[in-house]
């Protein structure tokens, strides 16, 4: 598949990463140079800087032809923007959004938009580790 | 009435200042501490700390009873989260985006949010409308696809000594007065064109450039 994750923090990075392992076709988006430096030496897809909530940087990314969208940045709003722009104006079928806010997430997945809340999945995995 | 306001920069104050005046009861959200800080002790319980894209803080700002919305935060995805949770989740009705950038208006548009100040845009056309660079000033939207514009025929212009109909306008173009000394009247088409008229003209949005270059000095 082909794949574009927004945002190069750790997770974002992980991801991407992860992804690419499998055998993915990757690009990554970063508002921030610095940060393309997480991704391992073998990453063997495309890094670039740009603002994933601009059409434009997207299209440049190959979002027309893209399979699938993932907005891992820090920025719950960021990412809500991002996500939507994929699925409503590019139509990308295959989009999920990182959100940390719970409630926001709870919100958004209202709006049918896939929304991952770290928080949420978290405590699910402790709560089910401790089997309570 | 109730409105809420999310950003107490220079547009959020101003419009709290403002909507007090009349006797409005005015609540302003502002997440940047510095800010806060600075007009805390103006503002009192008029403003709240917090980020406006939360829906705890927008419950706390008490969204259920608001009858007006306004985010005038000065990063766009702020606006767009903050009036989708007060028009989604919380069923205000009157929700107003402000837009930092002009190209974000149709993904606001399609993500629900219809009702955008768009601000470069504004100062644009306020400067043209102030200068002589372009005959044309936007005066209105008129639904999604066309605008009601207003060209003013300056003593250089091409269209001067002309009659409209010797204008042949595209179909598209509906001029739907002409104001001669002050005084507006509906448009014959013999009537012919003097330096000073000003035409109010409806037109799809695509055909304002077409417009423009007929009436270009």
């Amino acid at each position: 598949m082909k794949i574009i994750v927004m945002g190069c923090g750790s997770m974002g990075a992980g991801l991407a990463s992860a992804l690419d392992i499998e055998g993915h076709e990757l690009t990554i988006i970063e508002l921030d140079a610095s940060k393309l430096t997480k991704l391992p030496n073998g990453f063997s897809g495309t890094a670039m800087v740009g603002d994933g909530t601009d059409e434009e940087v997207l299209k440049k990314a190959g979002i027309e032809k893209a399979d699938a969208f993932i907005a891992a940045s820090k920025e719950d709003e960021r990412n809500a923007m991002a996500a939507q722009i994929a699925k409503k104006v590019f139509s990308i079928s295959r989009v999920v959004c990182r959100i940390y806010d719970t409630q926001k997430a709870e919100f958004y997945e209202s709006l049918d938009l896939a929304a991952v809340s770290p928080i949420a999945a978290f405590v699910g995995s402790v709560k089910h580790r401790l089997k309570v | 009435m109730y409105i809420v306001i999310v950003g107490a920069g220079k547009v959020g104050y101003s419009l709290y200042s403002d909507l007090i005046k009349n006797g409005h009861e005015v609540l302003v959200i502002e997440k940047d501490v510095s800010k806060y800080e600075s007009l805390e002790n103006e503002m009192g319980t008029a403003l709240l700390y917090g980020n406006g894209c939360e829906v705890t803080v927008l419950k706390d700002a008490g969204l259920d009873r608001a009858d007006i919305f306004v985010a005038v935060a000065g990063e766009d995805e702020d606006n767009l989260v903050a009036c989708q949770l007060a028009k989604d989740k919380f069923v205000v009705t009157q929700v107003v985006a402000r837009l930092n950038s002009p190209k974000n208006e149709h993904i606001f548009n399609e993500l629900g949010i219809k009702c955008i100040v768009n601000v470069v845009d504004l100062i644009l056309k306020s400067i043209k409308a102030q200068t002589s660079i372009c005959p044309l000033n936007s005066l209105i939207r008129v639904g999604t696809k066309q605008e009601l514009v207003l060209a003013k025929v300056s003593k250089w212009s091409k269209v001067v000594g002309k009659s409209i109909k010797a204008l042949s306008l595209p179909s598209t173009i509906v001029v739907s007065l002409v104001i001669r000394d002050g005084v507006g009247k509906l448009p014959a088409d013999d009537i012919v064109l003097e330096t000073g008229d000003e035409i109010i003209c409806l037109v799809l949005r695509e055909d304002i450039a077409a417009l423009n270059t007929i009436f270009t000095d």
